[in-house]
């Protein structure tokens, strides 16, 4: 069984920050023997250095960019830089890929699930799109699941038949 | 014509803020302000919940200090069921306590490698795809693997404590909810599964001979850069000793002058007030005998090596000494000394951490103690940033009706206001053009206070970068992005 690492980026108190979250923590309601799952406000760069502990690794964040079904599974290239600018600490999953590469030389498989949202304000919750969103995002990937390892390697070329349907 | 320069949101610090700056005609600087643009309402949030809710629910103010936010509250909550610090038992006290130094060592190394070494390491004029962290891990390899391993260490002791490195749960009303085990204290002693508690020491003292070396390079520009003389805060022990976890508030001025001394936590209220401002949604405390002009303070590491008259730990004690000798006054108002004074912090928690993992009181399992119900707890804790205040008032059937909190950034907030206006006044007044170097002064500045605004959201997409120029009439007429 490969080793697998799940990680939920965000901020359940503000709005749809809090997708990755609960889509992290839906998936360890079920599957927390099959695949460990962490809760993140943000990546850093010390997930470098956890990533390298793993076969594979799934990263879920709340995302502006928008999507057919409201969300995108993607397996991530190692990049041949960093795509890092005027930033601050927080890191892309490009960047944390990509350290893991330079620093460790070990790269695992880092796939990322984007779900759409669009209200961000302190104290809301998930907004009535982002909650279809995030249950279309947890059908697909728990299909996924069912077989993970052969699906989530040609997920991107290969889209779930399941989320088509969506 | 005259323009408003905007960084918005400044970059390299937690959460938002947004710094304006007001050129007249002639390019000089008409005024500066750091507007904090987040609003957090914890205080008015939390009434009506029962006040053991308290420590966990105020967690979620931040994820980068919840364990500061954790203890400071459990040290007011301990108060609402009559118990005082010193009432604590022995066990639960350092088990607190080791919380708190592992705490402030992985939030200074975070501070150190993540967002303020850039600047050390390339210089504010450097290219701006340089200065971040990534170039850090490029180019300096073995810095930036110890500064994860630092981060780690810290948070590993954090998770063995509290259950989880964010949010977890320790401190219960009256005491702490688990010992430590004298195998998970060997785990952090011993080498052996991760880095020991001799390596930190030894990285840090590494990392200490870096930035003597640095200031004996860039002496000139680091006792210049943002200097301007302010109050400084911060709690002491016995002796005046630099003290992080419970000890009575000390203030001095600009000249070492003492202002606030020897003064039980519970009593802060008679000595500061807040005022606002209508362009920032945090406040400003200040020293009600000195005013609102004068009695503002700096708090956090640079205010508290000020503040104190030694430090209880034989390393961090003659850093100490090295630090004010090499300076030459008695007290330091050069901000950029903020990050030597936070490596000597690290040394000092790193020296704590390795007297109480070899105690054995750790392991003890007297945990909690009781005592009789009172209406009102203050919990004033050294928060890696500065002085937290937790003010809790409940009623009779236990529910929260007042909360108060004063953030150790609200203290700062004069303090980083006055900088930016220095950086403006000295290196963006009158000189003809605005770059990108002159515009990241601005942020060194603010960042050597490391200021937590607040959990921002940080989805993907969002988070840019924008550096906005507005003429007289408000007409957008240049806009800078990273995206």
């Amino acid at each position: 069984m490969c080793n697998l690492l799940l990680l939920g980026i965000g901020n359940i108190s503000r709005g749809d920050d809090g997708l990755g979250w609960l889509f992290a923590k839906e998936i360890e309601k079920d599957h927390a023997l099959f695949i460990e799952v962490q809760k993140e406000f943000q990546l850093m760069i010390e997930h470098a250095l956890q990533i390298t502990d793993y076969d594979a690794v799934i990263i879920v964040d709340a995302s502006e960019n928008k999507f057919e079904h409201g969300f995108q599974f993607r397996k991530l290239p190692v990049p041949e830089a960093s795509n890092t600018a005027f930033t601050s600490h927080v890191q892309t999953p490009e960047n944390v890929l990509f350290l893991a590469a330079e620093l460790y030389e070990h790269v695992p498989d880092v796939y990322v699930m984007e779900i759409h949202g669009e209200d961000w304000e302190l104290g809301h919750g998930l907004s009535k799109s982002s909650t279809l969103y995030l249950q279309n995002a947890l059908v697909f990937f728990k299909s996924l699941l069912t077989s993970w390892q052969p699906s989530l390697r040609t997920a991107i070329t290969h889209p779930s038949p399941f989320a088509q349907r969506l | 014509m005259s323009q408003k320069i905007v960084i918005d949101p400044v970059t390299r610090v937690e959460g938002h803020g947004r710094v304006t700056i007001h050129l007249d005609d002639y390019g000089k600087v008409k005024d500066s302000f750091f507007h904090i643009v987040e609003f957090r309402g914890f205080e008015r949030f939390i009434q009506g919940h029962p006040y053991w809710e308290a420590p966990v629910l105020v967690q979620r103010l931040c994820g980068i200090c919840p364990v500061s936010h954790h203890l400071a509250a459990a040290k007011a909550i301990d108060q609402l069921i009559g118990i005082d610090p010193e009432n604590l038992s022995p066990g639960a006290g350092k088990i607190r306590r080791l919380l708190h130094y592992a705490q402030i060592f992985q939030s200074h190394a975070l501070h150190f490698f993540y967002l303020a070494s850039p600047d050390l390491l390339f210089g504010a004029d450097a290219p701006k795809e340089k200065r971040n962290v990534v170039a850090v891990a490029l180019e300096h390899r073995e810095l930036a693997t110890r500064g994860i391993l630092m981060r780690k260490f810290g948070q590993e002791i954090i998770k063995a404590i509290a259950g989880k490195k964010i949010h977890g749960i320790s401190a219960v009303p009256g005491g702490v909810y688990k010992n430590l085990s004298s195998e998970e204290r060997m785990y952090f002693l011993d080498g052996k599964s991760i880095e020991s508690l001799d390596t930190m020491i030894e990285w840090v003292k590494g990392v200490l001979g870096f930035i003597k070396d640095y200031h004996v390079k860039h002496r000139r520009e680091l006792d210049e850069f943002a200097c301007y003389p302010s109050g400084h805060l911060g709690l002491v022990s016995e002796g005046n000793a630099m003290e992080l976890y419970h000890g009575v508030l000390r203030a001095i001025d600009g000249d070492g002058k003492v202002t606030l001394d020897n003064v039980n936590t519970n009593h802060y209220l008679e000595y500061f007030s807040e005022a606002v401002e209508k362009w920032s949604y945090m406040k400003f405390p200040y020293l009600k005998q000195a005013g609102r002009e004068n009695g503002w303070n700096r708090v956090g590491p640079l205010a508290r090596i000020n503040v104190c008259d030694k430090i209880n730990t034989p390393l961090a004690e003659a850093e100490r000494q090295a630090f004010f000798e090499f300076y030459g006054k008695p007290v330091n108002n050069s901000t950029m000394y903020a990050h030597w004074a936070r490596l000597i912090e690290m040394l000092h928690c790193a020296e704590l951490m390795g007297d109480l993992l070899r105690d054995d009181e750790l392991s003890s399992d007297d945990l909690i103690r009781t005592g009789k119900k009172r209406h009102v707890g203050i919990g004033i804790i050294e928060a890696p940033r500065g002085t937290l205040t937790h003010h809790y008032e409940i009623d009779d059937k236990d529910m929260i009706v007042k909360c108060n909190l004063i953030v150790s950034t609200t203290h700062n907030n004069e303090a980083m206001n006055r900088a930016v206006r220095w950086v403006a006044n000295e290196m963006i007044s009158q000189k003809g053009t605005i770059s990108d170097g002159m515009l990241n002064h601005v942020e060194m500045a603010i960042r050597a206070y490391d200021p937590c605004l607040s959990c921002a959201t940080q989805a993907i997409g969002k988070m840019p970068l924008r550096v906005e120029l507005f003429n007289a009439q408000e007409e957008l007429i240049k806009v800078v992005t990273n995206v």
